[in-house]
């Protein structure tokens, strides 16, 4: 039964007018449910001012309620859709009373997608964390829409983890906080020499620039696994350079003095090499962002300094630096955001199983119990202690950096 | 109790989401869009561009096949979808730990696949959690050798229909290399002996020195299995045993007190390795055959794994396969077209290509009659080297088991922890596993 090439061809090439028509479609329902939440939105501007205007939303909200029981609906997702037209239509009737019309046209569907996507993924997780969802209870859910209820008994196992052979949760935030830490202090260092190099008027700057920029503009898959191969103990180039090195003392593995370093199943050499690989990565981040803060500096503030006899120590802290801080501390928020949940680096390092828990971050261990373990709600309830610490440290730094406050008000 | 697809709809969305926030991408999300790449990575979506037309029937079947024995799977597939113009296959390769995890999560929203293509220890968490279907309904369960069935069957049912039978470790070995295959650990650690030369990165012998599976044979050859299950079907996690430490012992005395195994050396360690001529022997699974046939020619040598000498028992590798599992929600007419293209691929005549064109054992017994089957070399000693097997357990204990020999294995081999240590370590993990699959 031969198939004829051509054909087989034709069914194996992937053609670009069914992906068009997808993304038609898809374009097509986006356009559609905008129209409906803006329509939605006029309505309510409309008849906020009506007498029947909550009982209505009342009446809509017994409808979702009754609608989503009849197709057997969980009782949280009851609760939580049919809550809405109430909500909404208390907004609109006690706290808008007609006004900000176009800002809140102009803002509804995107506040739709943040709810759709963020908020109701939040709240049920929230919901997922105080119940007893695993692989066994998966079928029961799925038949009758319930899972058991546990209470704070997942928060409790959250910290109480940890045994003669499991980290536990506070060893894991340690690291974390470490790792969090090195990254930030390093790509800052290194991201400010760069910055102050590419701000100096030498030749071919722009190509330096380009440059220095690949390792935050390449795909990240692709350079975190090219760094893992780099970081074998016997093919490797780091533990060759190491080598080369240690060669310069006479120091060989023939002679007993040195052993390669096992960077894949050492924990420390496996943190460590996980902080360079993500030090490398992201350096490209700070130094285009403290590029642009140097560059927005005018010169007239350098001149004027050395009018008055400033050396370049004193320009560096007295302007750079001062002047720098609104674009440096963000972007130290945002990466500190990121690196502290930034499981893609950790766990292609980590080989992306089980193993080598003890180079593991918060993030990345969440997602082994979550997805190899198969823990849900063990999980559900790690991600708000996560959500939790993260919110509490962005918070602390905002308020201790002073960020966003008018300079008047400091 | 059928859900609507409305229900399914938000359920959904609501494991979407779980994925979503469990890898706490709350923000910025960079790092999640790169993980999500690494799961995309291996995947390849074959006869997806062009949807099913009308009154076509489409089955989704995901499987974590490699490139070669991909592109016979595709040729069979369109010779079915010739001879059925009413059914479409549509193919996805997912990488063997994002197929079962893939699955799980959109099986439970009533979207997954028709079909999970893929080897038996998928079996204990997708029936566990009550996605799968039993296969009798789909294909006559005795027409295939039943050492491959004995892998797929839980709580008296059966649960996959076999391809194939095997998908178990041996030894490999380069005949410019090793002239014959050592029979014994001790025949086997001399030959290495001679051709390992660290400094010209050359070995005798390599494995995947991190995965419990390549271990495992020599925890069999000491008279230990990670499991141990009773006559009501109850599974026991054994690994706190004399046998399992002094099979750590063994483990660990090839690379440091052997000196054979290399550093650091996992599956594309091994295989490159081997590939390039620079190790003369190789463990290694079937579905390597091929390629390793490829890059050696002649040159390729295959045998059983070798007995323990200091036992006297063979290694014994799991020995399972690869098989049709059917998403629980397939009924109907869909069942029917599931059902067309089960038998199609364990018919005798795609059962005999498998055994020509792939070197794959095929699972159905009418093809082991087939005088180009019973004739083939490369089959022949196949089915030498999965005589000393044992059946993988499909007990949802063995998933436990696995997650908890991993990173102590590790740790052993790095000289972290003893083998005394490890077995002890094994158990303790593997039992906390456990108990973290009941939380």
């Amino acid at each position: 039964m031969a198939v004829d090439p051509k054909v087989m061809e034709q069914n194996l090439t992937v053609h670009v007018l069914p992906a068009a028509l997808e993304i038609g479609k898809l374009l097509l329902v986006v356009s559609l449910l905008v129209l409906f939440i803006v329509g939605f939105v006029k309505l309510n501007y409309k008849m906020w001012k009506s007498a029947f205007y909550m009982p209505l939303m009342v009446a809509l909200s017994t409808l979702i309620a009754f609608g989503l029981h009849m197709v057997k609906a969980d009782y949280s997702m009851i609760a939580f859709l049919s809550l809405f037209p109430i909500l909404i239509g208390a907004f609109f009737k006690y706290a808008l009373k007609g006004n900000y019309q176009s800002p809140i046209l102009f803002a509804a569907p995107a506040v739709f997608g943040v709810f759709l996507l963020f908020i109701y993924p939040l709240t049920f997780n929230f919901y997922l964390a105080f119940t007893k969802l695993n692989l066994k209870t998966l079928s029961m859910w799925i038949e009758t829409g319930t899972i058991e209820f546990v209470g704070f008994k997942n928060f409790v196992n959250v910290f109480t983890r940890g045994s003669e052979v499991e980290e536990t949760f506070w060893a894991i935030f340690a690291r974390t906080v470490a790792w969090t830490g090195i990254n930030i202090i390093f790509h800052f260092f290194f991201g400010m020499i760069l910055a102050l190099f590419m701000h100096t008027k030498i030749r071919f700057v722009s190509f330096y620039r380009t440059l220095i920029t690949i390792p935050w503009a390449a795909p990240g898959l692709v350079l975190v696994l090219a760094w893992r191969g780099e970081f074998h103990s016997s093919y490797g180039f780091v533990n060759q350079l190491i080598s080369m090195f240690m060669q310069l003392f006479n120091c060989t593995q023939q002679n007993g003095c040195y052993s390669p370093i096992e960077w894949w199943t050492n924990p420390i050499a496996l943190f460590a090499s996980i902080c360079i690989v993500n030090v490398w990565l992201g350096v490209p981040f700070y130094a285009v962002n403290i590029l642009s803060g140097l560059q927005s500096i005018p010169m007239s503030y350098y001149e004027a300094a050395s009018i008055d006899g400033a050396s370049r120590w004193q320009k560096f802290t007295k302007i750079t630096v001062p002047l720098l801080k609104p674009v440096v501390v963000p972007a130290m928020i945002l990466d500190m955001i990121w690196t502290f949940n930034n499981v893609m680096v950790v766990y292609l390092m980590t080989a992306q199983r089980g193993g080598s828990q003890g180079a593991d971050i918060l993030v990345s261990d969440l997602y082994k119990q979550a997805f190899t373990f198969t823990r849900y709600s063990f999980a559900a309830a790690y991600a708000i202690v996560l959500f939790i610490i993260l919110g509490a440290m962005s918070f602390v730094w905002l308020k201790v950096s002073k960020v966003g406050e008018s300079p008047a008000s400091r | 109790m059928k859900r609507s697809s409305f229900t399914s709809n938000l359920r959904n969305l609501t494991f979407a989401a779980l994925a979503l926030i469990s890898t706490g991408c709350t923000k910025g999300c960079s790092t999640n869009n790169a993980t999500t790449s690494t799961t995309e990575n291996k995947n390849s979506d074959v006869a997806s561009s062009t949807p099913a037309s009308a009154g076509q029937i489409q089955i989704q079947m995901w499987d974590n096949e490699d490139p070669e024995p991909a592109k016979q799977l595709d040729i069979w597939m369109l010779q079915f979808m010739a001879n059925n113009p009413d059914i479409k296959i549509v193919r996805t390769t997912y990488q063997t730990e994002d197929l079962r995890q893939k699955f799980i999560t959109t099986a439970t929203a009533g979207k997954a696949a028709e079909i999970v293509f893929g080897p038996s220890d998928m079996v204990g968490p997708l029936a566990t959690a009550n996605l799968l279907q039993p296969v009798d309904a789909f294909a006559d369960v005795n027409s295939f050798v039943p050492a491959a069935m004995d892998a797929v069957k839980l709580s008296g049912k059966t649960w996959g229909v076999p391809m194939s039978y095997g998908n178990h470790l041996m030894l490999m070995f380069n005949k410019a290399m090793v002239k014959t295959a050592p029979k014994t650990t001790d025949e086997l650690i001399s030959i290495a002996k001679t051709l390992t030369k660290p400094d010209q990165k050359t070995y005798g012998f390599v494995m995947n020195n991190n995965e419990p599976f390549w271990y495992v044979p020599m925890l069999g050859a000491f008279g230990g299995w990670p499991l141990s299950v009773d006559a009501a079907g109850k599974a026991t996690i054994t690994l706190d045993t004399p046998e399992n430490k002094k099979a750590l012992a063994f483990l660990k005395s090839l690379k440091f007190e052997h000196h054979i195994l290399p550093n650091e050396c996992d599956y594309d360690c091994a295989r490159g390795l081997f590939i390039e001529k620079k190790a003369g022997m190789i463990v290694n699974g079937d579905w390597f055959v091929d390629e390793a046939r490829k890059a050696l020619g002649n040159n390729l040598g295959i045998a059983p794994l070798p007995v323990v000498s200091a036992t006297g028992k063979p290694m014994t590798p799991m020995v399972s396969g690869r098989y049709f599992f059917i998403n629980r929600h397939v009924t109907g007419p869909t069942a029917d077209a599931v059902k067309k293209w089960v038998a199609f691929l364990t018919s005798k005549p795609i059962q005999v290509e498998l055994a020509t064109k792939l070197g794959r054992i095929p699972a159905s017994q009418e093809a082991h009659k087939d005088p180009t089957v019973a004739g083939n070399e490369t089959i022949k000693s196949l089915i030498d080297t999965a005589a000393n097997g044992r059946a993988m357990p499909p007990q949802l204990e063995m998933r436990a088991a696995w997650d908890g020999m991993r990173p102590v294995q590790q740790k052993v081999m790095t000289d972290k922890l003893s083998p005394e240590q490890g077995a002890t370590e094994m158990q303790t993990v593997a039992n906390e596993r456990l108990k973290g699959l009941n939380e």
